[in-house]
């Protein structure tokens, strides 16, 4: 029989993929599970480490940390969500439908912070919200001192301040997502309705958004799994401080694993991750049945 | 092509405010960018004024040296990121085509199952995996090697290739490859020579966005490597720039020097880029 004419050939094409996702996916996951049923440091011998079953989640309903690092995460999660659509449409809705010189360089721009690695990004604007960094001195100058103060550094601004820069790097990319779903939108369309005298606010709610109901959606769901996710901009930022006041679950779990000031229980970390992938995978699911619905 | 005419070219009110709109998220996002790079221009002890008072056009070089210094060589961490992220982008095209082709055109028994099941992966933190692969890497002597980042890099990055290269794959016409296989051709052959010629553009998507994706990467970097002369520039730069205590002109020339290349070729292939990355997010 012919190599092509066998059951196994199809898995020839499949087998790189399939070793590397038990590697680094599926062991991970069911690792994870076990090692957050125990306790245990991840440097000693994990014949060493004992079973203490729910007793690192029944830690982390009374870990007020936990708590504040959850809250934390769906304020970043809602605020991101808010603020990178609303930027992302209104922006592709004035780029696409007025005329405006040089709007393709207008576009790039807005967009260019999106390929920035977030470390890049997290470092200008620590500066930036510095002390004496660039937002003080204006407020100075422009005799607002009084509004002066750490940003990065109290227990109530540092996580809106990380929420705005997040925004200030993605709404470009939103913006290039509604922007493409605008040009899939017939000219013709648009052109019917202003003839039939529809105003502009009118033309946006009934004809366009209704249309864009798609993109939309894919935006929306983008953002949320990117708001779960995270990590690099908190950690360059504030590490999670000060005193875990900025801390989120991601930050959380580096914290409890791997930070010299944390606690080196890797198992008491691992139960915050399987919290993380509880809430994520749900918005996983949304996000895989989306792609199979809508066509483009 | 950006501005339709749908709005007439008279002068509004509305018109006025949508630009006006527009112009201050410009300056929102280059004021920054700006005021950073003037700062790397800066002569020491001059940061406590908006506007610069005179230019030092040493900054970048006594950056450099400064990098060398302390062990953090600039032209090393480029060289780690580069290596990281060829080899991760290289391998995962290779095998996420494959892996497509085979979800796409040859129809086998557990095939949609898998193909989601690797797809969960794409939208999943990748935090959760962090710390099995952190100790697996240990046990393993993968930490602290090109190899050992590499690896997770392509794992991470292959749900994403074989998603688009499977949507792409399942639009073109079965006869093309029917054809093929008349004129005697193996079905590799067939992957080789007809399928993958013809899939520029989904090849591109994947490139571009795990391109930016991979030499971006943070969090495993950080985790996986120890030794200052494997970091890559994202983990080089937090560890080197955001750990100890700096002078502001040198900071801001150490970020620009890591910036800079991206920004060049960005702004020549921004075409490029947006369609790939707008692609890779609506179809991916």
């Amino acid at each position: 029989m012919k190599l092509e004419q066998r059951k196994i050939y199809p898995f020839l094409y499949i087998a790189p993929v399939l070793i590397l996702f038990a590697v680094y996916i599926f062991y991970p996951t069911i690792f994870s599970i076990v090692i957050s049923l125990l306790k245990w440091d991840g440097f000693s011998s994990l014949s060493k480490a004992s079973f203490i079953w729910f007793d690192n989640y029944k830690n982390l309903i009374k870990d007020d940390v936990f708590w504040l690092a959850l809250k934390n995460t769906f304020i970043f999660v809602g605020g991101c969500l808010v603020f990178q659509n609303l930027f992302g449409l209104t922006l592709a809705l004035t780029l696409f439908y007025v005329k405006i010189r040089g709007g393709k360089v207008w576009r790039a721009i807005i967009f260019f912070p999106a390929i920035l690695s977030s470390v890049i990004v997290g470092l200008i604007w620590k500066l930036i919200l510095s002390n004496t960094g660039f937002l003080n001195q204006t407020l100075s100058a422009i005799g607002l001192s009084s509004l002066n103060r750490v940003w990065l550094g109290n227990q109530l601004t540092p996580i809106f301040c990380i929420i705005f820069v997040n925004v200030w790097q993605w709404s470009g990319y939103n913006m290039v997502i509604y922007y493409a779903g605008l040009q899939s939108i017939p000219d013709d369309l648009i052109e019917a309705a202003k003839l039939d005298g529809a105003s502009w606010p009118k033309l946006i709610l009934k004809i366009i958004m209704p249309l864009l109901g798609g993109v939309a959606s894919i935006a929306m769901v983008l953002n949320i799994i990117g708001g779960f996710k995270v990590f690099d901009l908190v950690y360059v930022l504030t590490r999670g401080g000060p005193a875990h006041f900025s801390e989120v679950l991601t930050t959380y779990i580096f914290f409890h694993a791997f930070d010299v000031n944390g606690s080196n229980l890797l198992s008491y970390a691992s139960a915050i991750a399987i919290v993380l992938t509880i809430i994520s995978f749900v918005f996983a699911v949304i996000r895989i049945r989306m792609t199979r619905t809508v066509e483009y | 092509m950006p501005g339709k005419k749908f709005f007439s070219n008279k002068f509004t009110f509305g018109k006025f405010l949508v630009v006006l709109y527009l112009i201050c998220f410009l300056v929102l996002i280059i004021l920054p960018l700006l005021w950073m790079f003037s700062l790397s221009f800066r002569a020491p002890g001059t940061m406590n004024t908006i506007i610069p008072n005179g230019l030092q056009f040493d900054n970048y070089q006594r950056a450099i040296k400064l990098a060398d210094e302390r062990d953090y060589p600039i032209s090393q961490m480029y060289k780690n990121s580069i290596i990281t992220t060829f080899f991760s982008v290289g391998i995962t095209l290779i095998i996420s085509s494959l892996a497509a082709y085979a979800f796409s055109k040859l129809k086998f028994k557990g095939s949609k199952a898998i193909f989601y099941l690797v797809l969960i992966a794409m939208v999943i933190p990748v935090q959760i995996f962090l710390i099995p692969i952190f100790i697996f890497s240990k046990y393993t002597g993968l930490l602290n090697s090109y190899i050992g980042l590499i690896l997770p890099y392509i794992a991470f990055g292959m749900s994403l290739g074989i998603f688009i290269f499977k949507g792409f794959f399942d639009q073109i016409p079965k006869e093309l490859s029917e054809a093929a296989k008349i004129d005697g051709a193996s079905e590799f052959q067939t992957f080789l020579r007809i399928i993958l010629p013809i899939s520029k553009p989904a090849i591109s998507t994947v490139i571009i966005f795990l391109f930016l994706q991979n030499w971006n990467e943070f969090i495993l970097a950080l985790v996986l490597l120890s030794k200052t002369n494997l970091y890559t520039v994202p983990v080089a730069l937090s560890k080197f720039v955001g750990e100890f205590y700096f002078p502001w002109e040198l900071y801001a020339a150490t970020v620009f020097l890591t910036a800079i290349p991206i920004m060049i070729v960005f702004f020549i292939f921004q075409n490029w880029f947006i369609k790939g990355l707008t692609a890779g997010a609506i179809k991916g």
